[in-house]
């Protein structure tokens, strides 16, 4: 047996609700609110101290961004410096164009150690941005990962863990 | 692709969806009051919206790791012939969210979630035995620099 992790032993009832999603009508709260047996305002409260306490990043629409304009992305992964790491966050925090920027465990035969993810309006947009990035960073120590074929892509089945 | 165009109401609607939902009993006749129309104008455009695949889901972004879950990204190399039945493999798991083939040395890239760190240790496991790459990387994150999931329209 191993010991359980905070996932296992915490009651995720609220959070497995909550993450099916709302149906879009005019009091959308009602619903896991009665499947929860409680009130709407009380969810609502229960909803606002998940986002204070930083279980819920956010609350709201989440938006194919293929269909906002940004029809192109590419994953890059680039070897950076350890001590350099937090000048590269700080070069990609304001560009829009970077939605996902993380630290990685690395290997002696992959070397590269972040990654971030970049979005466009075309595949030479993103080129131009990963230049962009490059060059105000001074690292050209990168690689492209283009997608060939999306394999798979949908939300966490919190029920099906 | 075709780019899609949305009206400057679309375009206002689609920023506070995700960046100001309001968290009260009636959420669209907030919105409604806010963009100066009818709560039934909104309802009528949010459900258009989502029919149209543009809104994917109104809901949390869930933290994953504060909620106690483990989580990698793996990137595994596999014949070009193999992949379709690799796929078939690793996306009949609960815990892949995104499974991409990519250009590279490594062609099979796939993020994978479980309840603790053993469940993900023995779930990649069990993967690897079915699939037998003739390369694999494992690569959690240490830190992350950056997660913005919205868009500005």
């Amino acid at each position: 047996m191993h010991e359980k992790s905070n996932y296992e032993t915490a009651d995720n009832r609220i959070i497995r609700c909550l993450h099916r999603g709302l149906a879009i009508e005019s009091r959308p709260f009602i619903t896991p609110a009665q499947e929860l047996g409680t009130t709407e305002e009380e969810l609502l409260e229960v909803i606002r101290s998940l986002i204070a306490n930083g279980f819920i990043r956010r609350y709201g629409a989440v938006v194919r961004h293929e269909q906002v304009g940004y029809s192109s992305n590419v994953l890059v992964a680039w070897k950076i410096p350890e001590e350099r790491i937090d000048q590269f966050e700080g070069v990609i925090q304001d560009l829009t164009e970077v939605s996902h920027g993380y630290e990685r465990v690395s290997y002696p035969e992959w070397r590269y150690n972040v990654y971030t993810m970049i979005h466009g309006h075309s595949k030479d947009e993103c080129l131009a941005m990963v230049k962009r990035i490059s060059s105000a960073i001074k690292i050209k120590d990168y690689i492209l990962l283009f997608t060939k074929r999306e394999l798979k892509k949908r939300k966490l089945d919190l029920d099906g863990l | 692709m075709d780019v899609r165009t949305f009206d400057a109401l679309d375009s206002q609607l689609i920023n506070l969806l995700q960046y100001e939902f309001p968290l009260a009993k009636e959420p669209y006749r907030e919105l409604a009051t806010r963009l100066d129309t009818t709560e039934d104008e909104i309802l009528a455009r949010v459900r258009r919206l989502k029919a149209d695949g543009v809104i994917r889901e109104i809901g949390p972004i869930l933290n994953s790791k504060m909620l106690g879950l483990a989580s990698t990204l793996v990137a595994l190399r596999v014949p070009e012939h193999a992949v379709a039945s690799t796929a078939q493999i690793i996306n009949s798991y609960a815990g892949v969210t995104h499974n991409y083939e990519r250009e590279g040395e490594y062609n099979i890239w796939f993020t994978l979630t479980a309840v603790s760190e053993e469940g993900l240790a023995s779930t990649l496991e069990e993967i690897k035995g079915r699939i037998h790459p003739s390369g694999s990387l494992v690569v959690p994150v240490k830190r992350v620099l950056k997660l913005k999931t919205n868009f500005k329209l």
